[in-house]
């Protein structure tokens, strides 16, 4: 009897892709907590995290956003010491947003994608703020100088994103 | 047919399943039932390589750069600071030598004098990068006697609360985050109140216990200590700057922390007395 592997090209190509996705997760937080050491809290750091979160909804679809979002979200709670599910329901509603919205507005280059990035990068920080306030009793702040920073690194880490995960017509 | 119409909406189903999910978490956390978070540890514990990892190569491209940029100035620094160490020298041997005369004295042995603190170093290796939790994360754990409660300070005061420990970290909630409280006393008035984080390393929030006139601008404000407070009485919070009365007379004054946050480094943890407390 032959023992030869039955795993299809497809299916190795999605095996590389999680593990694309999870190796990234990894880049990321070291990233983000490597330059938060640095600068201390003198200027927020850009929240790459969201960044990603955004691609997976542009580049795939609501459920892809929302849930990769929400186990994003809830792992970055852990980690950063926020109080737990305030990044998942942050990162849950941008991530079935930007499919959403992808759908009804013409997102095609690099600018269209920064810009709706710092448009969810606004309403994610505003609907955590509003949460907050509403089951915590927190006064957070806005983190609007965060949403700025971040948006200057959108264009540049959806090129990277593109080219990881290759989903850039040539 | 109703199980074919809500499969045609399963993904606004899903999001709305999860948003739910994020609100429930939160509301359990508000009635503390997620204190304790297990799942929280065990995050810590998997990526404490990385926090690691992160402060390596951080305090290594600090190091490479302020060689490189600051060589001159470096050598000007170090003479200048082995001569301060000479001159402290001479003042420590003059200091040790009037407290060994005073503990000769028979009627000081009774007093408190020598009673000290068991105090461990640690490192800051990571920092939270969320504009929401005002937290780091310190290289002693479990295993170096840290437990969770233990009051952190730095040389020049109080810095905040271990929330978390595994075996070789543990999570210091510093006192600007917003979820922080301080019982504390202004030194000069020993007025009462509680000294609040604002989530930014600038000032803290001072709410008076008694509507009097307010601490004077430069007041100091020291933690008080009372029974049920994880911190000791007397470690230094920080300097009064400005204040003023809300609508219920009660006085709420800015306090300019005594500690920089954006540059902890080095901390210490109060394990307890040198008696065993």
């Amino acid at each position: 009897m032959n023992s030869y592997s039955t795993i299809s090209p497809a299916r190795l190509f999605r095996i590389g892709s999680t593990v694309k996705l999870l190796l990234l997760v990894v880049a990321v937080l070291f990233f983000e907590f490597a330059v938060q050491y640095l600068v201390r809290y003198r200027v927020p750091v850009p929240h790459l995290l969201a960044l990603l979160v955004i691609f997976i909804g542009l580049q795939w679809e609501e459920t892809r956003g929302a849930v990769l979002g929400f186990v994003f979200g809830m792992l970055y709670g852990l980690l950063a010491y926020e109080p737990i599910g305030l990044s998942a329901f942050g990162l849950t509603l941008i991530g079935f947003l930007s499919a959403q919205l992808k759908r009804h507005f013409f997102v095609d280059t690099y600018a269209d994608k920064t810009v709706l990035a710092v448009c969810l990068l606004v309403m994610h920080n505003v609907a955590i703020v509003i949460v907050a306030w509403l089951t915590l009793g927190l006064h957070l702040p806005l983190g609007l100088l965060q949403c700025a920073i971040t948006g200057i690194f959108a264009a540049p880490c959806f090129v990277i994103f593109d080219w990881l995960f290759q989903t850039r017509e040539r | 047919m109703n199980l074919k119409r809500l499969w045609t909406y399963r993904k606004l189903i899903l999001f709305f399943l999860l948003i739910f999910l994020s609100f429930l978490i939160l509301m359990a956390q508000q009635r503390q039932a997620l204190s304790e978070s297990q799942a929280g540890r065990i995050a810590l514990v998997i990526f404490d390589p990385l926090f690691k990892a992160t402060a390596w190569v951080d305090e290594r491209v600090v190091d490479f750069f302020d060689v490189a940029l600051s060589r001159s100035s470096l050598r000007r620094e170090n003479e200048a600071l082995q001569q301060e160490l000479a001159a402290l020298e001479v003042r420590y041997r003059l200091l040790k030598h009037e407290m060994l005369k005073l503990q000769s004295l028979s009627d000081l042995q009774t007093l408190d004098l020598t009673r000290s603190l068991r105090l461990l170093p640690a490192s800051v290796t990571a920092v939270s990068p969320s504009p929401w939790s005002r937290t780091v994360v310190v290289d002693k754990g479990i295993i170096q006697g840290v437990r969770t409660n233990m009051a952190v300070v730095h040389v020049t005061g109080l810095v905040g609360i271990v929330r978390e420990v595994t075996p070789n970290s543990a999570v210091v909630q510093l006192l600007i985050d917003q979820r922080s409280a301080v019982g504390v006393r202004v030194e000069e008035t020993r007025e009462r109140g509680i000294v609040r984080g604002l989530g930014t390393p600038e000032r803290y929030e001072l709410l008076l216990e008694e509507s009097g006139e307010g601490p004077q601008e430069g007041a100091t404000v020291v933690s008080s200590g009372l029974e049920g407070s994880h911190f000791a009485g007397g470690l230094l919070v920080g300097t009064v700057h400005g204040a003023k009365k809300n609508k219920y007379g009660q006085v709420i004054a800015m306090v300019k922390p005594a500690v920089n946050m954006n540059r902890l480094e080095e901390v210490l943890i109060i394990l307890g007395s040198e008696e065993g407390s």
